[in-house]
């Protein structure tokens, strides 16, 4: 539709929220589904019918019926009003995979039944209990690596009688970060990269990625850190820690990589990056723009993919 | 899938209950139809029967149809209307997978509900009207709120039904009633209806003495009359054709007299649909209420059939100023038959009695000559006057003011039938009369000093007709004795509780049924507004914006309103513990867990701060840990609210 661009931007910047969020009446509207609809109709038809036949029987059930599904419009506005959204936040993801968004959600007040959440193309249900909160875990599909504005987060029901759809929309300031689309890494990119190490040779590799001990899970490590052993006594998730104190340095060079395209060789970087991650290695990144200093660990990957993500667009 | 079974079986389960008064109502086939086509239905949910093929939903279609037509003809009316909104339930529900099929399926539920009303609007079946709804709307409850078990979402249905009730009162009370049909109406519920007809034979009184349906009740607005003054007419009836009376003159409209009499009694009278024109009255009703006649005769006749139930006030004084005075048709008999009553007549003629005498001969002849006052005289053919005055001398009141009024137009003296009701049962629970059925009668109206004098002949051959009724009467010899103290008392009650439920039923008919464009503004003109007038409109407006406002307001205000979590100590106990840390200026912050408050306690308020990580952390173990001590938990916050701040 095209609404004139003021009016767009002013029913924005109402739908604007900041975490933790709280739905109320400034941003719940409310509409007969089609379903209602049909029952108005329908109510009309034997509100007709009552005047005609002067059946004071026929007036008070149109009435009654009516006044359910005004109170039922009161209901599906209660069963959204009220509720609060603690916080939303959009981990990070491999271009063409499904970024994790996570929300809690809380109930305050009262039950809630049959929440929808949607964002973009996907959706997930939940019903609450009184106080109750909840964590939602949605997948949002990534097409471009870079930052990923949050879509407009719509939070709706139907409940009691699906004759009215309360909704709630929120524009949420939460960004994600889309890493580069990863290329597999073969034989041929790795030999070529550990020649152009820092100094150089191939001897000291197998020294690195010794086990070194495990400690307590960040969302960070990624689920191939899982000490799976250690984690199913059920104190929480732990991770496993590779030594790599000894291990040798290699550098990615932008200039060296074995590709033809702009993209792919972004790509192909973020593939070494993971690939050096994943073998415990000290890996740095030369970019055109920056210099990343060898290091490792999860931190250091976020580094290295969040520079090659944001790096700009082909010129 | 499991749920979906669920939720099938309890929308099935809601059209049921809406469906069942209609069950003996549609036809044998219908019925059949309707649940061999919920069972396979079910079996379709449940043993995974195959959806029948379109073609074949298409045949059953149009196949019922052509019965339901084959059925009743080519008219379309309620029955037929019915017929077919059962045979769609069945189809609907074969083909029904989807949440919006059986929402559509719980739609035609709530029709199937309010089609009811085309069969009967009495206070049982309006209460199992309300009753359907609230089965229908749980199951639309059941349907959107994903719950496992039923029972939530039918308390959820309830406080729908019982939150929309005042609103629904209130545009009850307010939406503007039409004093008439919007278009025309075509009405087909006269079939049934019991009541008198405008002929008078042997055996047309006698077959209602046994019906206890109502006739109609009637609210006296001062003292009410004695009970044997209680005539109640409906129809004179000038001619006799050997075996019946009839009306063969035509009725005139009576001439307009402005004076109310001074003797006089008013009342309201609440006639039960019967589907002739005739309205009843007091002996005799002076003015006609509004959408009636007076006639000639002292009778009142409505303008329109009498289809629905009909309230209107009416005026009676039994000295009312005599019209329609004697002429020939009132002493016309038919050439011939009954020879021996005539003779009879013509003897008393012949000993030089007036009217009066005339009078008196009959009556002590019924009184003396071995009548006896019954519900089955016998048949008769032919000669009935005859065969009655001297053969059986057993009949009803019919036979005697009819062999009354033959005697005396015999001797040529005018008289007439009256055929009404007389007597009532007054119900204390509601202050009001009951008219039955079965409290028809007929008596004899003679022309005497220029006025129609009212005689009776059925009080002298059975004198408790008049003070007791028909039904005392007439019950079975012997009774009396044989019952049992107890059975009696016991029946007592019985008739008390009967007493009461047609109070309620009255109250009922008159304040819900009955409330029509009439007492709508009257109604309102005792609130003192006058919706002609533009301020009583704006008035009008204002109480109902004021009464809708309060009425969705309270409904906001009881679905907004926190439920404390009272049910969860866990929440209740922390939720102390912030209360007494907010006393102390450190609320806790919307954005803060257990422990981040904790530690900040810590920050702000070191001498707090370990007993507050204490609590966080038993909260935390007790809601997140394996495991939580509730009496350490417990125990903890007691201590802190304790201390000194």
């Amino acid at each position: 539709m095209a609404l004139p661009r003021f009016i767009r931007n002013l029913v924005l910047a109402r739908l604007r929220a900041d975490l933790p969020a709280r739905l109320d009446r400034k941003r719940i509207f409310i509409l007969p589904t089609r379903a209602g609809m049909v029952f108005g109709a329908f109510l009309l038809a034997m509100l007709l019918a009552a005047i005609n036949y002067t059946n004071n029987l026929a007036f008070l059930l149109t009435f009654i019926l009516g006044s359910v599904a005004v109170v039922s419009a009161i209901h599906a506005y209660a069963n959204l009003a009220g509720l609060e959204l603690e916080h939303g936040r959009l981990l990070p993801a491999y271009c063409g995979e499904e970024a994790r968004l996570q929300f809690m959600f809380r109930a305050a007040g009262r039950e809630r039944r049959r929440l929808q959440v949607r964002v973009g193309l996907t959706a997930a249900e939940m019903s609450l209990a009184a106080g109750e909160g909840r964590e939602l875990d949605l997948g949002v599909p990534t097409t471009r690596r870079g930052r990923l504005p949050l879509d407009k987060v719509v939070v709706s029901t139907r409940y009691p009688l699906g004759l009215f759809r309360a909704w709630s929309p929120l524009i949420l300031p939460v960004t994600g970060l889309v890493y580069p689309r990863l290329l597999p890494v073969d034989a041929l990119d790795w030999h070529l990269m550990q020649g152009s190490g820092e100094d150089g040779g191939l001897g000291a590799v197998a020294q690195s990625g010794e086990f070194g001990g495990i400690r307590p899970y960040r969302p960070a490590d990624g689920p191939s850190r899982i000490s799976w052993k250690a984690s199913a006594r059920g104190l929480g998730l732990f991770a496993k820690e590779y030594r790599s104190g000894v291990a040798r340095t290699l550098v990615f060079d932008w200039d060296e990589v074995r590709a033809s395209e702009y993209e792919e060789r972004i790509s192909l970087l973020a593939g070494l990056v993971r690939e050096a991650e994943r073998r415990g290695l000290g890996y740095g990144l030369r970019l055109p723009t920056l210099f990343i200093e060898p290091g490792s660990g999860a931190a250091h990957v976020h580094r290295c993919l969040e520079a090659l993500a944001l790096l700009p667009e082909a010129a | 899938m499991i749920h979906d079974k669920r939720r099938f079986s309890v929308v099935l389960a809601a059209l049921a209950v809406a469906f069942a008064p209609h069950l003996l109502r549609v036809p044998a086939f219908v019925a059949a139809f309707v649940c061999a086509a919920w069972g396979y239905a079910l079996g379709m949910q449940y043993r995974g029967w195959p959806v029948p093929p379109r073609w074949l939903r298409v045949i059953l279609a149009l196949g019922c149809l052509g019965l339901v037509f084959a059925y009743y003809g080519r008219s379309f009316g309620r029955d037929e209307g019915v017929a077919l909104l059962s045979l769609m339930l069945g189809l609907k529900a074969v083909e029904s997978k989807s949440v919006r099929d059986m929402l559509a399926l719980l739609f035609l539920a709530y029709f199937v509900v309010v089609t009811n009303v085309l069969y009967s609007q009495g206070l049982l079946m309006s209460a199992y009207m309300i009753l359907s709804v609230l089965a229908v709307t749980a199951a639309l409850v059941h349907l959107h709120s994903a719950r496992p078990t039923l029972a939530p979402d039918l308390r959820g249905g309830a406080v729908l039904l019982v939150q929309s009730l005042p609103l629904a009162l209130l545009l009850f009370v307010f939406f503007p009633r039409l004093p008439g049909a919007l278009w025309g109406v075509q009405d087909d519920r006269d079939e049934g209806v019991t009541g008198f007809s405008d002929t008078l034979e042997p055996g047309s009184v006698s077959s209602l003495s046994l019906s206890g349906e109502v006739a109609f009740r009637v609210d006296f607005f001062g003292p009410a009359p004695d009970r044997d003054g209680l005539y109640w007419r409906g129809l004179v009836l000038d001619s006799f054709d050997g075996s019946k009376w009839f009306r063969d003159q035509p009725f005139e409209a009576a001439d307009k007299t402005a004076e109310l009499p001074t003797d006089r009694t008013e009342y309201a009278l609440t006639v039960e649909p019967h589907g002739k024109e005739w309205l009843f009255a007091l002996d005799l009703p002076v003015i006609a209420p509004r959408g009636a006649v007076l006639r000639s005769d002292r009778t009142l006749v409505s303008l329109r059939l009498v289809r629905s139930r009909m309230r209107y006030d009416l005026v009676s004084a039994p000295a009312a100023p005599a019209v329609e005075p004697a002429g020939p048709q009132w002493t016309a008999l038919p050439e011939d038959g009954n020879p021996r009553a005539r003779e009879l007549a013509l003897k008393w003629r012949g000993e030089g009695r007036g009217t009066r005498g005339m009078i008196e001969a009959a009556l002590d002849l019924f009184r003396e000559g071995g009548f006896v006052y019954s519900l089955q005289p016998g048949a008769m053919e032919g000669d009935i006057i005859d065969q009655f005055l001297f053969a059986s001398r057993r009949g009803y009141c019919e036979h005697y003011a009819s062999a009354m009024t033959f005697l005396l137009r015999s001797a040529g003296v005018p008289a007439r039938v009256v055929v009404g009701y007389q007597g009532g049962e007054f119900n204390p629970m509601g202050q009001y009369l009951i008219v039955r059925q079965s409290d028809a009668h007929a008596w004899v109206e003679v022309w005497e000093d220029g006025r129609w004098l009212r005689v009776d002949p059925t009080s002298v051959v059975a004198p408790q007709r008049l003070s007791v009724g028909a039904q005392a009467v007439i019950a079975p010899q012997g009774q009396g004795e044989a019952v049992p103290e107890g059975l009696r008392a016991l029946r007592r009650v019985g008739r008390l509780f009967q007493l009461g439920w047609d109070a309620a039923n009255n109250s009922w008919n008159q304040w819900v049924l009955g409330f029509s464009h009439d007492r709508q503004r009257s109604l309102w003109q005792r609130l003192g507004l006058d919706p002609s007038t533009r301020a009583g409109a704006g008035k009008l407006a204002g109480l109902l914006a004021l009464g809708l406002a309060v009425v969705l307001g309270t409904v906001f205000w009881l679905m907004l309103r926190s439920r404390r979590a009272d049910t969860d100590p866990v929440a209740l106990l922390y939720a102390r513990f912030c209360r007494v840390m907010e006393r102390a200026g450190l609320p806790r912050r919307a954005s803060e867990g257990p422990v981040d408050y904790a530690g900040r306690i810590g920050l702000e308020r070191p001498d707090l701060g370990p007993a507050a990580r204490e609590i966080a952390d038993a909260y935390v173990a007790l809601r997140y840990g394996v495991r939580g001590d509730m009496d350490a938990f417990n125990r903890l916050v007691g201590e802190f609210i304790g201390r000194k701040m």
